[in-house]
């Protein structure tokens, strides 16, 4: 791939990374805390109460609760590793550009 | 609680009238909506983040439009922007209806605090008004009407709470059924996955550790059909681990078919593997003992990567259809669930509903997959039916082998009815002395349910398509074996005997793609 056959202004790649970057950053408070991965305050088992319908609720709730989490981390990660490629696209483009 | 509603100047003999309903009402009051509305705002707050997020992204998608033409940067941006707005609306409806049950549960509660102190005020009035120096019992006795009338309206409103309280918490669960990380798990694995999967968020071992969760539940269950089947498919995983290092619960479903329930075992990682193989079982298995089909999974998993040394295999171990005959491992089923797990046997009618589930399970275990993987099936006796079934669907996979076989079902009259796999790669095995997959067979279902239907063609009928693997049994057939080693011709028709031996070879080499490797009998 060279910038010959794409229209390329890298300036406006390495802003699309720094949104992603504040994305990333937004979604790395909400998911991790010191560096370990939260995963969200958990329901006693008999919360809402001791019966089957009180106990099964609490599970799923549980279940979610920690699926919320899962799903922060990954966007996270996918918005980090976006970003880290935009920067190494535009870098990659203006190398080209400068060998050309 | 309960023990404030009843403090107080109460004669004893009015917590002895009320005992009936104190359980009920303390069980009720013990509820701690609090607690649940915690979580929800904690949820909120993640939605909030999420969404806040995807604005953020959505810049970038602005950005790349204007500087960068190729089509892929912009698609995977707005697949991220997307996911968050979704998942941020999946969260709010989670987190509203949270607050909806708690809203039920304190009215339920206020109420019941209030019904509960009047009926105590007034019981305590009636008991006092007995005349000085009558014994209290002779007091009750001489008021058993009023009271009579208090208690049942008390357990009355009780009983309507209770009911109101359950409501809210089954609507809460069935409004939670949606898994926010199921969409941002596409973003990083499976087919249209922007990014490929890695081993720390890898949606294999996080739903293995969420059946695990299910699973551990139930092992402390006071129900006897969920302990048993929890503790055998606890001890199937632990097989599975001691054979592969890596074992992973990708179905776990107690409550399925009469409480046969349905769960499958991936031996290996699933979502880091080259080649994917799931083997369904026949009949007369159950989920509450899955270690004739882990073991089998393992021994083609070993034997596809000592064929091709450097390659990643996992081979699940489904258990996840209606299998006939199963109930002698289920626990309690009821007369007519017995009778009709016998009847299921002897028509091809489980495994087309099985093939349906198969189908979408494959669907989701290639969802936790790398998008280069290869997907063989591999059915034996009715779960060769069921992968038959399966086939039909169009959820592509790269090849089915039909082992010992009664017949491809209904709807399945030669390879070119499969719309999920290539005719060239259908295999079917079919040892000569195995009675299931004798016309015999057939003819005697046919027969004894007074149906035409059957179990449809046999698949190792050259008129079939499939090519049959040119391989023998492991069990030896013949006049001497029978005499001297009591063995019948119903060994012959194992699982064991169809995934072992030359067999086993064959299988392993379709499961890596190595076809030339098969050994196919001339037609």
């Amino acid at each position: 791939m060279t910038a010959m056959d794409l229209e390329v202004d890298t300036t406006l790649i390495r802003r699309a990374a720094a949104d992603l970057e504040h994305a990333e950053t937004t979604l790395g408070a909400v998911t991790y805390a010191g560096g370990c991965r939260r995963q969200g305050p958990a329901l006693s088992p008999d919360a809402l109460g001791d019966s089957d319908a009180g106990r099964q609720a609490a599970a799923v709730v549980n279940l979610r609760m920690t699926s919320s989490f899962d799903a922060a981390a990954q966007l996270h990660t996918v918005a980090r590793d976006l970003g880290d490629r935009l920067r190494t696209a535009a870098l990659t483009f203006d190398r080209t550009e400068t060998a050309g | 609680m309960i023990g404030p509603l009843l403090a107080g100047p109460v004669p004893e003999l009015a917590r002895l009238v009320l005992a009936d309903c104190t359980d009920a009402i303390a069980e009720m009051m013990a509820i701690r909506p609090t607690e649940l509305r915690s979580t929800a705002e904690r949820g909120r707050g993640l939605a909030g983040a999420i969404r806040a997020s995807g604005t953020q992204a959505d810049g970038a998608s602005w950005e790349l439009a204007r500087g960068w033409s190729a089509v892929p940067p912009r698609l995977a941006t707005a697949r991220l922007v997307a996911t968050c707005d979704r998942v941020a609306d999946l969260l709010t409806g989670h987190a509203q209806a949270a607050e909806v049950a708690c809203q039920v549960i304190e009215q339920t509660q206020q109420a019941l605090a209030a019904e509960t102190q009047t009926a105590v005020a007034q019981l305590s009035r009636v008991l006092q008004a007995a005349p000085a120096g009558v014994p209290a019992l002779l007091g009750l006795a001489g008021n058993a009407g009023t009271i009579m009338g208090l208690v049942v309206g008390l357990g009355q409103r009780v009983r309507a709470h209770r009911v109101a309280i359950d409501s809210a918490l089954l609507s809460l669960a069935g409004s939670l059924t949606s898994d926010p990380a199921a969409e941002a798990d596409l973003l990083r694995a499976g087919p249209t996955a922007v990014l490929p999967p890695d081993p720390v968020q890898n949606p294999a071992s996080r739903t293995d550790l969420r059946n695990r969760a299910l699973l551990e539940a139930d092992k402390h269950s006071g129900d006897l059909n969920r302990l048993v089947l929890a503790s055998g498919v606890q001890q199937s995983l632990d097989l599975a681990r001691s054979r592969s290092g890596v074992a992973q619960l990708l179905v776990y479903d107690r409550a399925a078919y009469h409480g046969q329930g349905r769960a499958a075992i991936a031996v290996g990682d699933l979502t880091t593997a080259d080649n994917i193989a799931v083997v369904v079982p026949g009949i007369g298995s159950s989920p509450t003992d899955m270690s004739g089909g882990v073991s089998s999974a393992a021994d083609l998993r070993d034997e596809a990567q000592k064929q091709a040394p450097g390659s990643r295999s996992a081979v699940v171990a489904w258990y996840g259809y209606d299998i006939p005959m199963s109930t002698g491992a289920d626990i309690l089923p009821g007369t007519w669930t017995s009778i009709n797990d016998a009847l299921a046997a002897l028509s091809a009618d489980n495994a087309v509903e099985g093939g349906a589930a198969l189908s979408s399970d494959v669907q989701t275990f290639e969802t936790m997959a790398q998008s280069s993987r290869r997907t063989t099936l591999l059915g034996f006796s009715m779960g060769s039916t069921t992968v038959s079934q399966a086939a039909r669907f169009d959820v592509p996979v790269d090849g089915v082998v039909l082992m010992g076989s009664p017949g491809a079902g209904l709807g399945a009259r030669t390879v070119e009815d499969y719309r999920a796999v290539r005719p060239e790669n259908v295999y079917a095995v079919k040892y000569a002395f195995d009675p299931v997959t004798l016309p015999e067979t057939d003819l005697f279902a046919k027969m004894m349910t007074g149906s035409t239907k059957g179990f449809g063609p046999d698949p190792a009928d050259p008129a079939f398509g499939a090519k049959e693997m040119a391989v023998s049994s492991n069990e030896p057939m013949n006049a001497r074996s029978l005499l001297t080693t009591g063995k019948s011709m119903l060994d012959q028709h194992s699982m064991t005997n169809y995934m072992s031996g030359a067999a086993l070879a064959a299988e392993a080499a379709v499961v890596n793609g190595a076809t030339r490797r098969v050994p196919v009998k001339k037609k």
